[in-house]
């Protein structure tokens, strides 16, 4: 147990380095990648799950966060601000689970995991929209296909998750209630 | 739930939010960025180069299939080109043309600076990529990018310090002036269409544009050499009372297969002046 409780002690770190490793991953691995993955952007979903299943939204908002720095700077436009739009919608995600949609169901899950890609969607044509009067140029969105296969995409990603989160459920309260109930927040 | 935890990862995350934000107006932003970029360009180097080398083992078959469809088309070309002797003659010229571009780097006043694809933006219609050189190589916007056999890519459209952005020939907002080989001066501007399409676009209804005819840039361009080759014509649209024709354009390049890049510079930028 002290051994869990000193590996908690890293999550920070672990979480930093993990937003980066998806951040590049989506950056400069994914895009070389032949359709249909090419489309994909993994780093709002997981963070999206990270919020919705953990136990804390915490985890999830640095894992958006830092994705979201790695992705801005290999950025060119900054219109767009990953930063500031991948822990938003996070939040979002994490409302919407706690007041409106449970999750612990799978068809809410999916649901849940789809509407942070039509929120991230809503976001960047919100300002396409507002670049476009104000500044006379929009941002590049992306085609229905990719926001499409997005969708399906975090509908997979929530399903899995939600499998294997009901699955080691037991196990992590079982852990939590026998461990400092600090050392996991 | 820790409050006191949470409160300092909410104000964290918050922060660095607004840090974000105000720090490239403070003027502060490029040498922090620069200095992530210091740090991360390794990785993504070594991710895109995994990316690239995964793509061209899943497309292999695919790839197997299209250069036999390709190969079965350009047989029907070749059977065309055989059958007219004045093709035949433009195909000396297109030949005698190639290789003067094969080596216009020695006779032009370009150098070039090698550059590698870290990222690419493909679910959008303006195609870019992204280069891991910037503005402290010498980059400037609207320089010239070309594979390596000096087939013309595209032009830098924004930069930061390290890196680079790259404006497909085939994006949507993609313009070059282009004219034919044999020709002399501009024949028209080569659009971009997106999804990997360009035309050619404000042709003169007197000028001859045939199919297979090769397009390169016109060189009207201050940082564009001339000579550099886009693509072959697919075909020609346009009614003869239309004050311009339209051509589809095949574009040469194909960026799909490409890891490094050439950026041109006119040798007059150079920061030594030499």
């Amino acid at each position: 147990m002290n051994m869990l409780i000193h590996l908690h002690r890293l999550r920070w770190p672990f979480l930093v380095i993990c937003g980066c490793v998806l951040g590049v991953i989506e950056v400069s691995f994914l895009p070389f990648l032949p359709s249909p993955w090419h489309s994909l952007h993994i780093a709002l979903s997981f963070s999206a799950l990270t919020v919705i299943l953990g136990r804390s939204p915490l985890s999830g908002l640095m894992l958006a966060f830092t994705s979201g720095v790695v992705i801005d700077l290999f950025s060119l436009s900054h219109v767009t601000l990953a930063v500031l739009r991948f822990p938003l919608i996070a939040l979002l995600a994490f409302t919407l689970a706690r007041r409106f949609v449970t999750h612990r169901s799978l068809p809410s899950l999916i649901m849940l995991m789809v509407a942070v890609q039509i929120l991230n969607e809503a976001w960047l044509r919100a300002f396409d929209g507002i670049a476009r009067t104000f500044f006379g140029s929009g941002i590049e969105l992306a085609m229905f296909e990719a926001v499409l296969i997005n969708c399906i995409w975090s509908g997979i990603l929530g399903s899995a998750a939600f499998f294997i989160w009901r699955r080691f459920r037991a196990d992590f309260n079982r852990i939590s209630t026998e461990a400092q109930p600090e050392a996991w927040i | 739930m820790d409050m006191r935890h949470s409160r300092t990862v909410i104000l964290l995350v918050g922060f660095g939010c607004i840090t974000v934000l105000f720090l490239p107006i403070m003027g502060a932003f490029p040498h922090i960025e620069s200095t992530f970029h210091v740090i991360l360009l390794p990785i993504n180097r070594v991710a895109s180069s995994i990316g690239s080398s995964l793509h061209r083992r899943m497309e292999s078959n695919a790839a197997l299939e299209e250069l036999s469809r390709r190969n079965q088309e350009l047989e029907r070309r070749v059977a065309a080109l055989a059958l007219d002797t004045a093709a035949f003659e433009a195909a000396q010229e297109e030949n005698r043309s190639l290789r003067a571009m094969t080596n216009f780097l020695e006779e032009s006043r370009y150098d070039y600076i090698p550059a590698r694809i870290i990222g690419r933006t493909t679910e959008t219609l303006d195609e870019a990529i992204i280069i891991d050189r910037g503005a402290r190589d010498g980059l400037e916007v609207g320089m010239a990018v070309i594979a390596n056999e000096g087939l013309f890519v595209g032009k830098i459209t924004a930069l930061k310090e390290r890196i680079a952005t790259v404006g497909l020939l085939t994006g949507e907002r993609s313009r070059v002036a282009a004219s034919m080989t044999e020709g002399e001066g501009m024949i028209g501007v080569v659009e971009g269409r997106g999804n990997r399409v360009a035309r050619l676009t404000f042709i003169p209804q007197e000028q001859r544009v045939e199919t297979d005819a090769l397009i390169v840039t016109a060189g009207t361009e201050e940082k564009v050499p001339r000579n550099l080759p886009i693509g072959l014509v697919n075909v020609v649209e346009g009614k003869p009372t239309d004050p311009f024709k339209i051509a589809i354009i095949e574009p040469l390049v194909n960026i799909d297969a490409l890891d490094l890049l050439l950026v041109l510079r006119a040798s007059a930028l150079r920061p030594d002046g030499t």
